[in-house]
């Protein structure tokens, strides 16, 4: 069943690509987020199923936005996603509470990542 | 109009004559008017009775005079004050954003426009940071898909691969490359629109969006 996802990434290219790529997987994207601050507002106005969040954003990044999303709500759903082919952010990622990371150039992995939570 | 296209004029410099030139104009213009009143009517050859009469003249004249210190003053502090705000609210952030807007040309995308300007200003220096981080995804997109291409692409390792393998690192790459295709056709084009696998004029054209496909 397709979730109601919230899309968080400073590219607005990046936006697009990702909502073409879960909308293919059957998922409806409720809202596009610019910025950490825009994300943690969204986040409090929609209740999406699942955030999607990329790491790396100027201003506040995906980190801090996720502390701050789940400092309002414990039980939301956030999935990293990144550029880097290194894992440099999966212990941050663990220990903020967030269910996933995988990097976003992948559509396949990250549709599965999905489905999987 | 052609001459002014060829040599740009400098906005800092034209900004900084005009108010100069204004204020010192105010200046001299009331100075003068300032002293030319002191010195009406000449008192030392009148008779008695014109000199009572020119008491309430003088009197009128010395409330002129401070009319003009007072407005004077006020003038030449807002014109002091819509400079200011010029050159440090307008000008400053303009020349800024047209430093960092030269390096991102220059392919240094680490570059990032940070100022404190009015509305049309702050709008425009986060358009141009928007470009700079578009365009930082897309080359990391390209190379991502390249880099997972090369690596099918390893002479070493296809030479023990069975065909099966092979096929599968041919759709790999295939793949990665129709991936590509579907990113650049997320873009408007000038003067060009993409169709399956062409590029065509796109000034025959004023939907270019449907026109776009990647097959």
């Amino acid at each position: 069943m397709g979730k109601r996802i919230l899309i968080v990434d400073d590219s607005s290219i990046m936006r697009k690509m990702i909502k073409e790529t879960l909308i293919s997987g059957g998922h409806e994207v409720i809202g596009e987020a610019k910025n950490g601050a825009d994300a943690v507002s969204l986040y409090q106005d929609l209740k999406p199923d699942l955030v999607t969040m990329d790491i790396t954003m100027r201003g506040m990044d995906g980190l801090a936005a996720a502390k701050e999303i789940l400092d309002i709500d414990a039980n939301a759903k956030i999935i990293f996603f990144s550029n880097l082919d290194e894992e440099k952010y999966s212990q941050d990622v663990k220990k903020i509470g967030a269910k996933g990371y995988v990097n976003k150039h992948n559509p396949d992995q990250v549709l599965k990542l999905i489905d999987c939570i | 109009m052609n001459k002014f296209k060829k040599h740009p004029h400098s906005l800092k410099r034209w900004v900084n004559v005009f108010f100069i030139m204004v204020i010192l104009g105010l200046f001299f213009m009331s100075s003068y008017i300032y002293y030319y009143t002191i010195f009406y009517p000449d008192t030392s050859i009148q008779s008695k009775n014109e000199q009572s009469q020119n008491k309430d003249i003088r009197n009128i004249i010395s409330a002129i005079q401070q009319g003009i210190v007072v407005f004077t003053t006020l003038i030449l502090c807002m014109f002091g004050i819509i400079w200011y705000y010029f050159i440090y609210f307008i000008l400053a952030p303009l020349i800024h954003m047209k430093d960092v807007a030269e390096q991102i040309g220059h392919g240094q995308l680490n570059q990032t426009i940070d100022i404190k300007a009015p509305l049309e200003i702050q709008r425009l220096s986060e358009s141009i940071n928007d470009l700079s981080v578009n365009l930082q995804e897309i080359l990391l997109f390209v190379w991502n898909q390249t880099e997972v291409s090369l690596r099918c692409l390893n002479i070493d390792e296809i030479e023990n691969y069975n065909s099966e393998k092979i096929i599968n690192a041919i759709n790999t790459v295939k793949q990665n490359m129709i991936d590509l295709q579907k990113m650049i056709s997320t873009y408007v084009l000038y003067d060009v629109r993409l169709d399956h696998k062409k590029v065509l004029d796109g000034s025959e054209s004023n939907s270019i969006q449907e026109s776009i496909k990647v097959g």
